[in-house]
């Protein structure tokens, strides 16, 4: 009699582990085996690695061309950035709260935000000689010193090629609004959009991206 | 009247093929049946001997020898192509030709490069013939070598790249010997890999093996550049041609590459000349250091931009014109775009991001004119869907382009009005400031991570770029892997200095093609460098041994991101799409646990080795303690651990 008595709890207990969705991560404890090189200490960073975000961003946050942008110089906000994880846009997959607890994201979130910028390249011998290469012309305040400003500050949200991507869409930009009022938005950011000024644009910076933004692509 | 029984081997192989294999007039295995089947094996001795050999010879007979095999006839025909290697593992059905290469041609011109596995040897020849820009051959062991060597010679098709495939084989069934010949044989093989060969036959003459030897070289050579194959079979290579036999080695006879048609030319020039955008888009363009200075030329000429997408190399990294790191834009603010030798033109002009249902989009200007320069556009197979998507250029020329190339520069000169030459040189300050920023936007990324562990992928890059930059160099692997950091930030000025990538993209490929490219490099006083991937590795790590055996001048940097990468990326991304368990994506798709130490494999192939080095500031001491290794003449591996991308 005593073992179909022990048998009753056993199987209530299944069949609420069946139905409760933590019961999927059967992996949880196997990946912990296969991703232990890559963790450390940090509890953020453990679950960046464990959720697979290092696979796309880098561990340093370092991003590819191949993969996905860097996260290390992310300028969004706490909403904005959630949002994007949980309705991702292009190749990233959706992280519901199901398979990513609120907790959990914040978490990774607080992790992201202390990745770091990384040192200017000036300061590294060999990427100076690169960027070096070549007289660079006198370009200031041109559209081509506005392309480049874009590209540093923008193009992680709005794509290189201005072709939208956490943000939208900006190739037909200048027919909605003049660089004037394109600067007027940076300098005064919508919900979502972080603020680039005056760090890293300063005025003249901005108004530069503003007329690249609006100079028909 | 002659039967099948009393044919010679050869004229039997002749009478088979041509008259479909004949049946014997009384079948043997018929006249064997009312026979008893023996109690027992007897028992070996001088009776069994006798009864199996014949007789014991007297000691005044004349051995039997063979003073003019076939396969020195053979040799001859791989000494009148110039080939300079054979690559092969040993194999029965070509030990006649083995033989031959050693003892008749000397083991010299061609020398055997020897190997552990069949896809090696092919691979090795892949990469050899991107880097010396003349086909290696191929020997391989009838059905199973072939097979095994199927990978890479797909591979070799799909970046089109010229390989001479010999493979042995044994067509007359009555020589085979029971048992392992037989499943050694085939009676097409051809059939196994005629999808992704440009040509094979099976000669049933030392005649008939002559001509065709020597077309399927010519057709080897002939853009689209592709691997051909050979069959050698075994008693072609061992039969005595007798000594009054006259064989004779047909005269080399390269064709000319297809160039493009007048009026083709002069409509593209028109085109190109018209626009204020211009953009040049080029892939397997140049097949030598002359199709890079055309492309230089014709770039300069029109102030185009270069948008090098690495099938080979195309344009100098170091030219301003080169701006391959800006291709989003340029593919969507160009309003003419000339593709030269496009892996895939409908793929330049329009994305399929990898999302639910997988819409399709043009990116490029809907305004834009698009020219198609390529020798791929009338060769096209039906099973492999190499192809790509269907696009109607507006301009299609089935032409090799860098044989059009000079062509099409006259017609620019000859049609560019002054004001139109005007307004080219009036690009020119501002592309150089594009390229400008560019390099340091390159630049600037790379800065991210400089100082993780594992190592990024630009760091280990460029901290190789430091060490060989002096030295005069080949890289020998796909960049695109490394974030194709080399191509953004190295300089690259030669052609032999990157030779593109797998083609067919089948793993496997980067160590014997590197063994391969090492090679070739030795024999024009260069070193290679090659940044290995670890899943890549694993597929063929006996190409280490070859490179040792050889004393190849290869340096062989893991990029050991222990993973296949792209597919933990795919597994995520599946996982995420369905909501199902996020920790999947690591099962099937990682190599830890144990982790794999490429350094103790290197040297267990007797090749030097360091590593594994996860800390950067360990890299500089360890590779150029690997380059002198390598100057001296031998391979060395450095097992790196990286960042994934």
């Amino acid at each position: 009699m005593r073992i179909p008595l022990l048998l009753v709890p056993t199987v209530v207990l299944s069949v609420a582990i069946i139905l409760s969705p933590s019961s999927a991560r059967t992996s949880a404890q196997s990946i912990a085996r296969l991703t232990a090189p890559y963790e450390t200490g940090d509890p953020g960073q453990r679950l960046y690695v464990r959720q697979g975000c290092y696979q796309c961003h880098g561990l340093a946050g370092q991003g590819s061309i191949l993969s996905g942008p860097p996260l290390s110089a992310s300028r969004l906000d706490d909403t904005s950035f959630r949002r994007y994880v949980r309705n991702p846009k292009g190749a990233m997959p959706p992280y519901t709260s199901w398979a990513l607890p609120d907790d959990d994201l914040g978490q990774i979130e607080r992790f992201v935000r202390l990745l770091q910028a990384g040192r200017p390249y000036t300061a590294v011998p060999a990427l100076a000689k690169v960027a070096a290469s070549g007289a660079r012309p006198n370009t200031a305040n041109t559209v081509a010193d506005g392309e480049a400003l874009y590209r540093r500050n923008c193009a992680v949200c709005h794509g290189a090629a201005r072709e939208g991507g956490i943000a939208p869409n900006l190739i037909k930009e200048g027919k909605n609004r003049d660089a004037s009022a394109i600067a007027a938005l940076i300098l005064d950011p919508p919900e979502g959009m972080p603020s680039l000024t005056p760090d890293p644009l300063s005025k003249a910076e901005t108004d530069a991206v503003a007329r690249f933004v609006a100079t028909p692509s | 009247m002659k039967d099948a029984k009393h044919l010679g081997r050869r004229s039997f192989i002749k009478a088979s093929v041509l008259a479909g294999v004949a049946a014997p007039a009384v079948p043997v295995f018929a006249q064997g049946q009312g026979e008893p089947a023996p109690r027992k094996v007897a028992p070996p001795g001088t009776a069994a001997a006798a009864a199996e050999n014949g007789a014991l010879p007297l000691v005044d007979d004349e051995p039997q020898l063979v003073k003019r095999p076939g396969s020195d006839f053979m040799v001859d025909l791989l000494k009148a192509t110039d080939t300079r290697y054979v690559a092969a593992m040993a194999g029965a059905t070509f030990r006649g030709l083995h033989e031959s290469i050693v003892n008749y041609g000397g083991n010299r011109a061609p020398e055997l490069i020897v190997c552990v596995h069949e896809e090696i040897s092919a691979g090795i020849a892949h990469g050899y013939a991107k880097v010396a820009n003349q086909p290696m051959a191929c020997l391989v062991h009838s059905t199973v070598g072939l097979l095994h060597a199927s990978m890479a010679i797909y591979n070799a098709w799909c970046d089109r790249a010229p390989m001479m495939v010999i493979a042995g084989n044994s067509l007359d069934a009555t020589k085979r010997r029971p048992g392992v010949e037989w499943v050694h044989s085939a009676q097409d093989l051809g059939a196994f890999v005629r999808e992704y060969v440009k040509y094979d036959d099976t000669p049933v003459s030392l005649e008939h093996y002559a001509e065709s030897y020597m077309r399927a070289h010519e057709l080897s050579m002939t853009p689209p550049y592709e691997p051909v194959m050979i069959v050698a079979d075994s008693e072609l290579q061992e039969e005595d041609v007798g000594e009054g036999a006259r064989l004779k080695v047909p005269a080399r006879a390269p064709v000319s590459p297809p160039a493009a048609a007048p009026e083709a030319i002069e409509r593209a020039a028109g085109i190109l000349l018209a626009a204020s955008a211009p953009l040049i888009v080029a892939d397997r363009a140049a097949r030598s250091q002359r199709g890079v200075d055309l492309i230089v030329e014709l770039a300069t000429l029109l102030n185009a931009p270069v948008i090098d997408r690495a099938g080979r190399l195309n344009m100098p990294t170091t030219h301003y014109l080169c701006q391959t790191s800006l291709q989003n834009t340029l593919v969507r603010q160009a309003d003419a775009i000339l593709g030269l030798e496009l892996t895939d033109l409908w793929g330049t002009i329009n994305a399929v991001p990898d999302v639910i249902g997988r819409p399709s989009r043009r990116i490029a200007n809907g305004d834009a004119k698009v020219i198609g320069i390529s020798a791929n556009y009338g060769y096209v197979r039906s099973v492999v869907q190499d192809a790509q998507r269907y696009f109607a250029a507006d301009l299609a020329i089935d032409a090799d382009a860098e044989a059009s190339l000079p062509s099409l520069i006259a017609a620019v000169h000859r049609q560019a009005s002054p004001e139109q030459l005007a307004t080219i040189g009036a690009r020119t300050e501002k592309l150089k400031a594009a390229y400008t920023t560019m390099r340091a936007d390159d630049a600037s990324a790379a800065a991210i991570g400089w100082d993780a562990s594992p190592i990024s992928t630009a760091r280990l890059s460029m901290e190789i770029w430091e060490q060989i930059s002096g030295l005069d160099w080949g890289l020998v692997s796909n960049h695109a892997f490394v974030s194709s950091w080399p191509q953004r930030l190295w300089d690259f000025t030669k052609y032999h200095q990157y030779i593109g990538g797998e083609g067919g993209y089948g793993v496997g490929y980067g160590a014997p093609a590197a063994v391969g490219a090492a090679l070739a490099h030795r024999d024009a006083g260069r070193i290679a460098v090659a940044i290995q991937c670890d899943g890549d590795l694993m597929m063929l790590p006996g190409a280490l041994w070859t490179a040792a055996h050889h004393r190849l001048p290869l340096l062989m940097v893991m990029h050991n991101n222990r993973s296949w990468h792209q597919e933990t990326m795919h597994l995520k991304r599946m996982a995420g799409r369905r909501d199902r368990d996020p920790y999947s994506w690591a099962i099937g798709t990682m190599m830890t646990d144990p982790e794999i130490d490429f350094a103790q494999i290197a040297r267990g192939m007797g090749v030097h080795a360091e590593g594994p080095i996860s800390k950067p500031d360990e890299l500089v001491g360890a590779l150029q303690r690997a380059l002198e290794v390598v100057k001296s003449g031998r391979p060395a591996l450095l097992d790196t651990l990286t960042q994934m991308r």
